[in-house]
């Protein structure tokens, strides 16, 4: 019975108009999209290998040990096609110095390619489905009981020996299948336009990421659905049901996830908790500085750091605390200095590389005081919106949330430990090639890469898993609710 | 007869659910969201004020003798943030919150939407959204059923079986509706510019008054082109329930499709570089005259020193100066030809870029929500008229320093000798301007045209089927 009662609602949702314009809007936004964005991600990954060259380029150029210049670029994460999330809000290059430990925060901001399309805002291919499809979603619901109710069918139904349960089940499954259908034909049709593009390649890891985004979607549209199933069993009117559902989507979709982030604030001000860690970081320094003077007063270097008295022709620079030398020639007066000049840099390398990581404890404290509690708070309070929760389990799934920034964080701090390492091997603080290419410039051939490993699916799906279950459970609920509902109403 | 008409029709949507919601969301949204917005503002001020007591620019000096990395940025011009991005963000955070001033170019600082990005996850809410997205489908959901449900119902018939104009019904129908759609949410409006006024929102100031007001006359047109809409929709269709949906699958287009996808369609007409690869390009023309430069300075240093093989130090420093004399005018050369070019890439990137925007902006134009956000976001300043002019001035600045400093810097020198006399005191970043608001209108007169004619053309339209159809 329960197999006649699916294929009859099948039969009658898609012969109706909805289905139709379902799969018209859904795959022509999708298909429209798709060869926008993996035009813009074929320039980012181009920038991306542009960039890189460039930085490693400067990197090598340089003739001295503190002349180094290194920078690293964030690879685009290919599934931002899906869920952009914060992949291309955040900076995506680093400079890695020992003297400073490089953060989330660090991260250099990129600018917006077109800051007045920000008037619309961007659209990936999960937002089309978080606001297109959950309507849709709506709109197969809204009359599911209203309307046999409304026409006398659900009467005529239920005088024949039919569970109710059966009933409601059979139109939930009816009509997820006619809202996967459009989920899936898109889908293929970004694969196949990926695949046409040649660029793209997706891994059995990405593709299994894929998988877990569309799960995530399957389960965010059967909450709307039984969102518009429940208010079709509490409503006698069609016209009404309608009315009510799309208030009900105006307010979860648009409105909720936006509004909630400004009217509450729990954190409170940040602006004192940023103030007290810049100054416990000044404090830091300068102890560097009480440091350096100590080391200084038992040093025969005379004159004015960093140069000192020493003469010679050639070039230095300095931003902030940072002093680069590429001294050409050396005068042969100041020769005898040099090795006191070795032990100073030696020290100061030394001192920069431990009070960076003491500061780097606090700088790691104050975001995850103020940013990320903010971020965490926010996040909270979204996911009363299932739009919110589908936004963030999605993003997890493709790497592109506040986890997968803070993995690549991560990796730019531990790339920073093996230049330490690099230069310590090479005794490069106390060598004379810290500051005088006399004896030729720097051989930097076995200078680290920089790699970056995305975390592995199991990692995505946990950090997924509670967004999901929440979704999942929010779908147990509405569903026992309409079939208590259903099961009591009068017809 | 028509005031009677009125009268009934609005006692019809006052009783209605619709109305309730709609009370619900106008006394909510719009006081808070323009309460909240205000508080965003005032952090906003204070961010840039600090950021512009830490640049410090006006006790900034600069030694032109000093060796100065071209990527170094020795001033900005801060963008100081709009009191009336209260009502509509705009551009507000994705402007480059600084334009940095290098000898390569203006490098343009993060704005906030990217360094505040953990909490710009989903968008922004502001009066001009809600006027945008939320009402505009609250005015199609007053008017779906004005004729499709009285056909429905069977009411039209006896209603029009008096002797009753048909025009005078449509006209009740859509003043009725209106006027209890408009008179919610100017009174909400009202508190929430109030509550504005009691946070210190300086709502009586000259230039901000008008503008505000000017703002609520738009938003009602807007309003008044969705209810056009709406009634069109409903006289084509007989079936209330077919004209909600197709009412709202328009709403999906006219609001959260079409405004994008004229930009989108622009990407692909007027294809452009990206800034990223005009700054790229632009070193490496630098690196490319440096090397030919040295290679110059190389054999002008071979020549001088050939018959001086072994001279003593004060030798060398005179030889120095000497050389450095000969050298000179070559950097010069350099200097404007490395000039004339960069300028040409630039000229011809801001071309191209212009052409791309005025193309998607023409598209996209296709749908009153792109001629509302245009005219709402020049009227608060966080429009396209303010990133104008804010680029304007920087590029002013720029050729101020340019002037004063960094046609000054010598690259290639072999002893530098610092002179205090040398030292230049930075040009102060200069004020933005601030266009008047009969200019605002000049410039956004297109799209005030265009809500217009969207509102006429519609309503005609919707009384010509109406007046055509068999009832």
């Amino acid at each position: 019975m329960l197999r006649t009662l699916i294929n009859q609602e099948l039969l009658s949702l898609m012969m109706s108009a909805r289905f139709l314009a379902a799969v018209v809007i859904t795959l022509l936004l999708v298909v429209a999209n798709t060869v926008v964005l993996i035009d813009e991600h074929e320039n980012r990954v181009a920038s991306y290998s542009q960039q890189e060259k460039v930085h490693r380029e400067k990197a090598v150029a340089a003739e001295t040990y503190s002349r180094l210049e290194l920078f690293i670029e964030r690879p685009p994460n290919l599934l931002s096609l899906f869920s952009a999330g914060l992949d291309k809000r955040l900076g995506t290059t680093v400079e890695i110095y020992h003297g400073d430990v490089p953060m989330l925060s660090s991260i250099s901001a990129r600018n917006l390619e077109n800051p007045y399309l920000n008037l619309f805002s961007q659209i990936d291919l999960v937002s089309i489905f978080q606001v297109v499809l959950s309507l849709l979603a709506l709109l197969f619901a809204y009359d599911a009981i209203a309307g046999d109710w409304e026409s006398g069918t659900l009467r005529l139904v239920i005088s024949h020996p039919v569970r109710r349960g059966s009933i409601l089940f059979g139109k939930y499954i009816a009509a997820m299948i006619c809202l996967l259908l459009p989920v899936l034909m898109s889908l293929l049709m970004v694969l196949i336009l990926c695949s046409v593009a040649g660029s793209i390649q997706f891994s059995t890891a990405d593709l299994l990421r894929i998988g877990g985004i569309v799960w995530t979607t399957i389960v965010y549209l059967s909450l709307f659905y039984l969102i518009g199933l429940l208010i079709s069993t509490t409503t006698r009117r069609t016209a009404t049901s309608l009315m009510l559902c799309m208030f009900l989507w105006v307010g979860l979709v648009l409105v909720y996830p936006n509004w909630s982030r400004f009217s509450i604030n729990p954190v409170g001000g940040m602006r004192a908790e940023r103030q007290s860690a810049s100054q416990q970081i000044d404090q830091i320094w300068e102890e560097a500085d009480r440091e350096e003077q100590r080391f200084l007063a038992n040093s025969p270097l005379e004159g004015e750091p960093p140069r000192f008295n020493i003469g010679y022709s050639g070039s230095s620079s300095r931003s902030g605390r940072r002093h680069g030398f590429n001294m050409t020639k050396v005068n042969e007066e100041s020769e005898p200095i040099l090795p006191h000049f070795q032990n100073y840099q030696a020290f100061i390398g030394a001192t920069h590389i431990r009070l960076a990581e003491k500061a780097a404890l606090i700088r790691e404290q104050r975001l995850a005081r103020t940013d990320i509690r903010q971020a965490t708070w926010d996040k909270r309070l979204m996911k009363f919106s299932p739009a919110s929760l589908y936004t963030f389990a999605t993003s997890a799934w493709a790497g592109t949330d506040l986890k997968g920034m803070l993995d690549f964080s991560r990796a730019t701090q531990g790339y920073r430990r093996m230049l330490i390492d690099y230069l310590h091997d090479k005794d490069a603080f106390a060598s004379r090639h810290w500051f005088t290419s006399d004896q030729g410039p720097v051989d930097w051939w076995d200078l680290p890469q920089f790699r970056f490993e995305r975390a592995d699916v199991w990692e995505n799906a946990q950090r997924a898993l509670a967004d999901v279950s929440l979704l999942f459970l929010m779908n147990l609920i509405l569903f026992i609710v309409t079939f208590l509902i259903f099961v009591k109403v009068e017809v | 007869m028509l005031v009677t008409l009125i009268q009934k029709e609005m006692m019809h949507h006052i009783l209605s659910v619709r109305f309730v919601a709609l009370l619900l969301m106008c006394l909510l949204l719009i006081p808070l969201t323009l309460s909240i917005n205000y508080r965003h503002y005032q952090q906003n001020l204070v961010d840039y004020q600090e950021a512009v007591k830490l640049a410090n620019i006006e006790e900034t000096t600069i030694n032109p003798q000093m060796e100065l990395k071209p990527e170094l940025e020795v001033s900005k011009l801060f963008l100081k943030p709009s009191p009336l991005s209260v009502f509509a963000n705009g551009l507000g955070d994705a402007l480059p919150s600084y334009l940095g001033m290098t000898r390569n170019g203006i490098v343009q600082g993060a704005p906030s939407l990217v360094s505040d990005s953990l909490s710009y996850l989903l968008g922004h809410l502001d009066f001009l959204f809600l006027v945008g997205t939320v009402f505009s489908l609250l005015a199609l959901l007053f008017t779906f059923d004005a004729v499709a449900g009285e056909r429905e119902a069977g009411t039209l018939r006896i209603t029009l079986a008096n002797s009753l104009p048909r025009d005078t019904f449509l006209w009740s129908k859509l003043i009725g509706g209106y006027l209890v759609f408009v008179v919610p949410f100017l009174v909400s409006f009202l508190f929430g510019l109030l509550m504005l006024v009691w946070q210190g929102f300086p709502l009586g100031e000259p230039e901000i008054f008008p503008r505000v007001l000017s703002l609520t006359h738009v938003s009602l047109l807007y309003i008044g082109v969705f209810f056009a809409i709406g009634t069109v929709i409903s006289t084509y269709l007989d079936n209330s329930k077919t004209a909600l949906i197709i009412a709202f699958t328009v709403w999906v287009f006219a609001v959260l499709i079409m405004p994008r996808v004229g930009f989108i369609a622009a990407k692909f007409i007027a294809p452009t570089q990206t800034s990223q690869s005009v700054y790229l390009e632009k070193t490496v023309l630098r690196e490319n005259f440096n090397v030919e430069l040295e290679a110059r300075k190389k054999e002008i240093h071979q020549e001088f020193w050939k018959d001086r093989p072994q001279s003593s130090f004060e030798e060398q420093i005179a030889g120095g100066l000497e050389m450095d004399k000969q050298v000179q005018p070559l950097e010069e050369e350099f200097r404007q030809k490395f000039k004339e070019s960069a300028d040409e890439i630039d000229r011809r990137y801001k071309r191209d870029k212009a052409r791309q925007e005025g193309v998607g902006e023409t598209l996209s134009r296709i749908t009153p929500t792109s001629s509302l956000i245009y005219i709402a976001t020049n009227l608060t300043q966080t429009g396209k008229i303010k990133r104008n002019n804010y680029f304007q001035a920087g590029d002013h600045y720029y050729d101020a320093l340019d002037t004063d400093l960094f046609s000054k810097v010598l690259d290639y020198i072999s002893m530098r000798t610092m002179r205090p006399e040398d030292t230049v005191k930075i040009t102060q970043p200069p004020s933005l301007e601030t266009i008047t608001l009969g200019d605002t209108f000049g410039q956004s007169v297109v799209d005030v045209l265009l809500l217009c004619f969207f509102a006429v053309i519609l309503t005609t339209v919707a009384f010509l089927k109406f007046f055509r159809s068999d009832i």
